[in-house]
């Protein structure tokens, strides 16, 4: 008869020792019989319970006969309740993912991904037209509750990114051209170049980093807390309710950002204009008034619906994709972020090329 | 264990709490009862250090809480442990994760007896073993529930809050959790804070409780002796409606 004495307390915290203790009492114990002393036990706990569980269990597997002697009426509930309820699990093995089933796994998922945007789209459309017939529809005070937040509170730093930008551009123009005695065409240069690309596009830029992420989370939480699901069970189409007043406010707010964005830019220029070229604001206007033709604004204005469409419709769509947990708010308010950025720079660069092969 | 004494606590001009003083005692399983919007939770809560402590005062394991340091702090949030209404599982990690993150931050203990105890208390709240590997959002309330549980039994606290354990579970499950409730109080000493609706667990769980009406403890005892008062306010927290009338 092999004893095991079982000593002290055997509570979580100070577990580890015991289990050495019982791995070097019972190495290469099979078919005998093992008593268990629980005399000096003092205090169990269950993480200890289930310890002595464990290696009980493992013991019956090698045919030994056990015993406990000495152990009160509450720990043989315990040690009862437990071996009941005891499961041992082996841990489930990782796969390793090869890079064929990665692969497919990719465009697989694009292709869904895919599918269901177009999807979104269709639905979108379909809904755009539906509140064009029904005027009623249209949530006016939403409109302008985005078009508050997506609009005037960007003023500032739309302001300062402008103002910085297009008076470091022009200094830089300045001190090249400087060397073919040509500084003063800075002005009309730089003023085509703002109109046409940068100041619809850095603007966009600010607008995608605030707002795409912004109605991503806002729609993600509305999801994940059933409110989605809650507005279709009453009737309230999200579509008409979340996604169209967004699309609007962005499709309208884009234009006036880009046009103070424009004006901020000639801000710029004119001081670097006054205090490098010592040009008079006269002298300014007539320039921009004779060389930049309108046609450079025009293309800006134009440009910036189509931007603020994009933000929107991206936002909304991530946003509308959130499932189950909180981490997917967060992996798809990037995602948005990211795919908007991304998308703006690739319609940006096609229209830049063709509108230039057409001569606007 | 737990002494609540003239505690008072109101939110801008409502007073949901004047002056309330009760003591729930080891290895007592304890409810708190009352109507939507008497401050049920708001108690519980200031129990649990959610929330300040206006006037009065609280003491666990004779601590004043309103004057813990952190180290205290740390210790007795060791020593209980909350099961919130709707379960409050992590929602990035699985059922086994969910429930083994407290061993594996505040033991040192091996993952493989980590991942059995773990699995043992998943059995033991009445789950297969199968449901370790979902997600949170991949279970249903009840599910949900017994997982939280399952979490708050895994550290052995002395004391456990529950928030309406048993709402969203079906009946059979309710009895259940009711005895698996008694029984863990024999095995580890419990003692149980319970805010509960369930006319059963009221009867048949709880030892004393209290009902909490219009800011003040409208009744402190036993089931028996809220019987033996016949007061129809106390009456509809014991009885279905149509037992009221006999």
């Amino acid at each position: 008869m092999y004893r095991i004495e079982l000593e002290g307390f055997w509570e979580k915290y100070t577990l580890e020792n015991k289990i050495l203790f019982l791995e070097n009492k019972i190495q290469n114990k099979e078919n005998i019989s093992i008593l268990f002393n629980f005399e000096k036990l003092e205090k169990i706990d269950s993480s200890g319970m289930i310890l002595l569980i464990k290696y009980v269990q493992l013991l019956k597997t090698k045919n030994c006969h056990l015993e406990f002697i000495n152990i009160s009426e509450k720990q043989q509930n315990m040690y009862d309740f437990y071996s009941l309820n005891y499961e041992h699990n082996e841990k489930i093995p990782v796969y390793k993912k090869n890079i064929f089933y990665s692969l497919t796994h990719y465009l697989v998922e694009s292709y869904t991904s895919f599918k269901s945007f177009l999807y979104f789209i269709g639905r979108l459309c379909f809904y755009f037209f539906y509140s064009l017939f029904q005027p009623s529809k249209i949530r006016f005070k939403s409109i302008l509750y985005h078009i508050e937040t997506a609009g005037f509170k960007i003023i500032p730093i739309v302001a300062i990114t402008m103002l910085l930008i297009s008076f470091v551009t022009a200094y830089q123009g300045a001190l090249q051209l400087e060397a073919f005695g040509l500084s003063l065409q800075v002005v009309e240069m730089t003023t085509m170049s703002m109109f046409r690309e940068f100041s619809p596009f850095i603007a966009a830029i600010i607008v995608a980093g605030r707002s795409a992420s912004s109605y991503t989370a806002q729609i993600g939480a509305m999801k994940i807390t059933d409110e989605i699901d809650a507005m279709r069970t009453m009737g309230f189409t999200p579509d008409i309710y979340l996604i169209l007043p967004r699309v609007f406010a962005l499709v309208i707010i884009m234009p006036l950002i880009v046009f103070f964005a424009d004006m901020v830019c000639l801000l710029g220029e004119f001081l670097l204009a006054k205090f490098y070229l010592s040009m008079s604001f006269s002298e300014f206007m007539n320039r921009i008034y004779n060389y930049v033709e309108m046609r450079h604004f025009l293309l800006g204005m134009l440009k910036a619906p189509l931007f603020g469409l994009i933000i929107a419709i991206i936002g909304c769509y991530r946003g509308f994709q959130v499932k189950g947990s909180t981490d997917s708010i967060g992996i798809l308010t990037t995602k948005s972020v990211v795919d908007s950025i991304l998308w703006l720079i690739v319609v940006n660069s096609i229209i830049s090329y063709l509108s230039i092969t057409i001569g606007f | 264990m737990i002494k609540v004494k003239n505690l008072s606590t109101f939110f801008e001009k409502n007073t949901v709490h004047e002056n309330i003083s009760f003591n729930i005692n080891k290895n007592e399983i304890f409810g708190i009862l009352g109507g939507s919007g008497s401050g049920k939770s708001t108690l519980l809560r200031q129990m649990i250090l959610l929330e300040p402590i206006q006037e009065g005062s609280i003491k666990i394991f004779d601590l004043n809480i309103k004057e813990l340091n952190l180290k205290q702090k740390d210790d007795i949030c060791k020593k209980w442990s909350v099961l919130f209404q709707f379960g409050a599982l992590f929602s990035s990690m699985n059922v086994i994760d969910n429930i083994s993150i407290l061993l594996k931050e505040h033991t040192s203990l091996p993952q493989d007896l980590i991942y059995d105890i773990a699995y043992t208390k998943i059995k033991m709240v009445g789950l297969d073993a199968k449901t370790a590997h979902l997600m949170p959002s991949q279970l249903s309330g009840g599910m949900k529930k017994r997982v939280a549980l399952a979490r708050a039994l895994v550290l052995d606290p002395k004391i456990i809050f529950l928030d309406e354990p048993t709402s969203g579970l079906d009946p059979a499950s309710s009895r259940a959790f009711d005895e698996l409730i008694l029984n863990l109080r024999e095995l580890l000493n419990l003692s149980v804070v319970i805010i509960t609706h369930d006319l059963d667990t009221i009867k048949n769980t709880l030892d004393k409780f209290i009902i909490l009406n219009e800011q003040k403890i409208l009744f402190n005892g036993t089931y028996q002796e809220a019987l033996n008062k016949n007061k129809p306010q106390i009456n509809k927290f014991l009885k279905n409606k149509d037992t009221l009338g006999k």
